[in-house]
């Protein structure tokens, strides 16, 4: 049976007096008690059709079509019934589970406030009800969880309370917008396990939108892919991903970084002689506690080197320590006990100028290149930067040189005068990782590098990252929370879990044969591009949980 | 995955494009056909259009009055007309006459020179040293501490006590003046430039600029100071509505320029004891105050607004 009907919708967007069709002809049918995924790349048009359909897009938006929930149209309703569908029929959850709650008010409070905007329920029913719909998410002690603040309650539960609030009014369609993007992948694995528990439980239809491929054969059981504001293809999800029929599906599903995917074979050449670039030794590292709180220990006895040529990939959760990691290679930390050295300097008592010399050596790649390049220099001017500062030379001698890193990275020698605004993300990255490169580093420190691309893009940079170091020789610290782009980048990876070191090894090893719980537990949240195998996954895990 | 290799550059270029979205979406294609000049210089287009324009008119009609006075006054501001003590408004005298036989539209012509010169001179002045300050104070710790007391302390003083207390020692006239203004802009400058720099300071190109090496003067000079600009602009606006406030209110209480010299403040001054025989006396300076401080209020909101959005 139908609930939600999505009929030929349309949504342009008037950005100065310029119309933009941003979604064309959307059509969607959403069973009772079924999973659709809406997947897409970013630009793709799936948020907004998500909004539409509960009227929540601004007023220079102009919706078409039809939507119609148990054949009720929603499109021109006006607000104050919208307003009794949404959070009662139609529920949301979004992406940031820290943003979508209010930081003075206790979960308890919140949830109650949910339920009590659509119907009417004493104090004493409405606790009852909080309690009910806590222990239906999972979270232990509930009657003692209600009355905590979202920040005593870790990513997951905070989630898990969002959860709870969607449902709390028995809703017949939950819009789940990127619900585990913000979370780390063990988490995801067990937000994702409880919405497909709960939407068998409820019956409730879930419009799932995500961009990961691995989230959708995990929960969905139909998908519809977009592109550019159109559908491209829909169908049960054992179908599209088996044979895909459009050749985006099929590119954007070779695109997924998988990890039984053939990792490198460690380069033979990098023989034990050589000393490494980067070597720490019991390695600590501290945050100095704010305000008489105690310091933090961000890094704790980690001892780990990398090869000159080699790529070494740092894997992690959040809080892990990885990007800590990174900040003491390039000596904006440093180590409080043990020690860290860098092209064979200790970097415990570093001088200024001494520092400054070291990390000429060394490149860096940000995550978010939107924000690593100065907005108002030009593509040339970036790039040039680290030229003008130490080589020298002639301006003639630098454009030449910002030609040549151009091409390097496969952007044209045009790009130079564009601003980073006019440049893609993959663009933009490029541009960074051309800077990085344009000293010729011994030593290149990628901190999460592709997290901020579509799926695409990343394999293409990825592609592209793979073939420079080869070609050049640099030694990577590639710092990443994802083990399958870690496995198609790095010759070895090291795994980190709350500051220590977990595993370190031969990337097939380790992600292979891992021999450490954590790692093991690691590999087997990140749900794999494949919902068959995905459910027998499942199948498998669940036995041992219940029991 | 193998099948998006990279050997060949020109494939590569071809390729993002036709799997990243973005790069063929309606928004994208539209952003590009827009141009260069819609998005880059935000700045200008803001005051173009609605209310910007609006204050940008306003204030430009009053200084080119200002500027044009010898050939938009009949009389000298301090020409003495015969039989003509406190006039009420006709054709030759549109804003009368006051009570020392002087044409009080000549006078407001002339007077608008004065405020020129405080608002587009003085005000600079102040933001400059004020942003110096600020910056210095962003990058050294003990330059903070002192800084920030020195900008408590005259925050702490409202701008007419100071204007009082200075002209006590210096006598009234146009320094007096300038210097209120200034210290009135100095801390404001000086804080909002500081938060700027700390804010602009953790911005990852940033940080990556220090990393490749960078010196402390440039990083500061080729990063932070044209990011933080779009802000100090605006209060730029805002206080030069402000000096025209404070011109007017040192003038009128009788410490500014010293008479017979026109300004905005002094004229309106002189025309409260004379409402009665001549009330244009005191609309005509107003009119022209209230049209500036409308004028740069409407240009600093026109510039945040563009801004935020």
């Amino acid at each position: 049976m139908a609930v939600l009907e999505i009929d030929q919708l349309t949504i342009d967007f008037e950005t100065f007096g310029a119309r933009q069709r941003v979604v064309e002809g959307l059509s969607l049918t959403l069973h009772k008690g079924e999973v659709l995924a809406l997947v897409g790349e970013s630009g793709s048009g799936k948020s907004v059709s998500a909004r539409a359909v509960v009227g929540l897009l601004p007023e220079t938006a102009e919706v078409g079509g039809r939507v119609r929930l148990d054949g009720t149209e929603l499109l021109g309703l006006p607000e104050d019934q919208l307003r009794r569908v949404r959070g009662s029929r139609i529920a949301m959850v979004f992406q940031e589970p820290s943003t979508a709650l209010n930081p003075v008010e206790t979960v308890g409070w919140q949830i109650a406030e949910a339920v009590r905007a659509h119907t009417k329920v004493s104090r004493a029913q409405a606790r009852t009800r909080v309690v009910e719909l806590l222990s239906m998410v999972g979270i232990p002690d509930p009657d003692v969880r209600r009355r905590h603040f979202p920040h005593q309650l870790s990513g997951g539960q905070k989630q898990r309370v969002v959860i709870a609030m969607a449902l709390a009014n028995d809703p017949d369609v939950l819009i789940a917008d990127e619900p585990t993007t913000a979370l780390d992948v063990t988490v995801q694995a067990e937000i994702l396990a409880l919405l497909r528990s709960l939407s068998e439980r409820t019956g409730a239809a879930v419009l799932l939108i995500t961009h990961n491929m691995g989230v959708v054969a995990d929960l969905a059981d139909r998908v519809a892919v977009m592109r550019a504001g159109s559908l491209v293809e829909q169908g049960p999800v054992e179908e599209v991903f088996a044979a895909p029929t459009s050749r985006y599906t099929r590119d954007l599903l070779a695109s997924v970084p998988r990890l039984d995917a053939d990792s490198r074979q460690p380069e033979e050449s990098a023989d034990a002689g050589e000393a490494p670039v980067f070597v720490t030794r019991d390695l600590a590292v501290e945050y100095p506690g704010r305000s008489g709180a105690a310091a933090f220990r961000a890094l704790r006895q980690v001892s780990l080197a990398i090869a000159p040529g080699e790529v070494l990939g740092v894997v992690g959760e959040s809080g892990s320590g990885k990007s800590t990691l990174g900040r003491v290679a390039l000596g904006l930390l440093r180590p409080v006990e043990g020690s860290a050295e860098l092209f064979g300097v200790p970097l415990a008592g570093v001088r200024r100028r001494e520092l400054r010399g070291l990390r000429r050596r060394v490149g860096v790649v940000y995550q978010d290149p939107a924000a690593s390049l100065d907005p108002l220099r030009t593509v040339g001017e970036s790039i040039a930067e680290p030229l003008v500062l130490h080589a020298g030379g002639t301006g003639a001698e630098r454009a030449a040189q910002v030609r040549d890193l151009l091409d390097s990275v496969a952007l044209p020698q045009s790009f130079a005068d564009r601003l980073p605004r006019h440049l893609s993300g993959g663009q933009r990255q490029r541009v960074a990782l051309a800077r990085s490169l344009a000293l010729h580093p011994e030593l290149l420190i990628a901190d999460e590098p592709t997290s901020a691309l579509d799926v695409s893009v990343q394999a293409v940079i990825i592609e592209l990252l793979r073939e420079l170091q080869e070609r050049r020789g640099f030694a990577c610290l590639f710092i990443s929370h994802d083990l399958a782009v870690v496995n198609e980048v790095a010759d070895r990876v090291a795994v980190l879990r709350e500051g220590r070191l977990v595993e370190a090894g031969p990337v097939g090893r380790v992600l292979r044969t891992p021999s450490d719980d954590y790692t093991r537990r690691l590999l087997d949240s990140i749900p794999v591009p494949d919902p068959v195998v995905q459910r027998n996954r499942r199948a498998a895990s669940i036995e041992p949980r219940s029991a | 995955m193998t099948d998006l290799s990279l050997q060949n550059p020109e494939l590569a270029a071809s390729l993002e494009p036709t799997v990243h979205p973005a790069g063929d979406s309606p928004q994208h294609r539209a952003v590009q056909a827009r141009g260069f000049q819609q998005t880059s210089r935000p700045r200008r287009s803001a005051l173009l259009r609605g209310r910007g324009l609006v204050g940008l008119v306003l204030v430009g009609l009053v200084v080119l009055i200002g500027v044009l006075a010898p050939l938009l006054a009949s009389y000298a501001p301090q020409a003495q007309i015969a039989d003509a003590n406190l006039l009420g408004a006709s054709w030759q005298h549109p804003f009368g006459t006051d009570e020392v036989d002087r044409d009080v539209l000549s006078r407001v012509v002339y007077g608008i020179r004065t405020d020129a010169l405080i608002v587009f001179l003085v005000v600079p002045l102040g933001a400059v040293i004020g942003g110096v300050v600020g910056l210095v104070a962003s990058q050294f710790t003990a330059a903070d501490v002192v800084a920030q007391r020195v900008f408590d302390v005259l925050l702490a003083f409202p701008a007419l006590i100071l204007a009082i207390g200075l002209t006590a020692v210096t006598g009234p006239g146009l320094l007096p003046i300038g210097c209120v203004v200034v210290a009135v802009e100095l801390p404001l400058f000086g804080r909002l430039v500081r938060s700027a720099t700390l804010k602009a300071r953790e911005l990852p190109f940033v940080e990556v600029s220090e990393l490749m090496g960078a010196p402390r003067w440039w990083v500061l000079w080729r990063h932070i100071l044209p990011n933080i600009t779009e802000p100090i602009v605006v209060q730029l606006a805002l206080s030069m509505s402000g000096a025209v406030f404070i011109e007017s209110a040192m003038n009128f209480i009788g410490i500014g320029v010293r008479p017979p010299a026109p300004s905005l403040g002094s004229v309106l001054s002189g025309s409260i004891a004379n409402l009665r025989y001549n009330p244009m006396y005191a609309v005509g300076p107003l009119l022209v105050i209230a049209a500036l401080v409308l004028g740069f209020q409407l240009v600093a909101q026109a510039l945040s607004a563009d801004r935020r959005g």
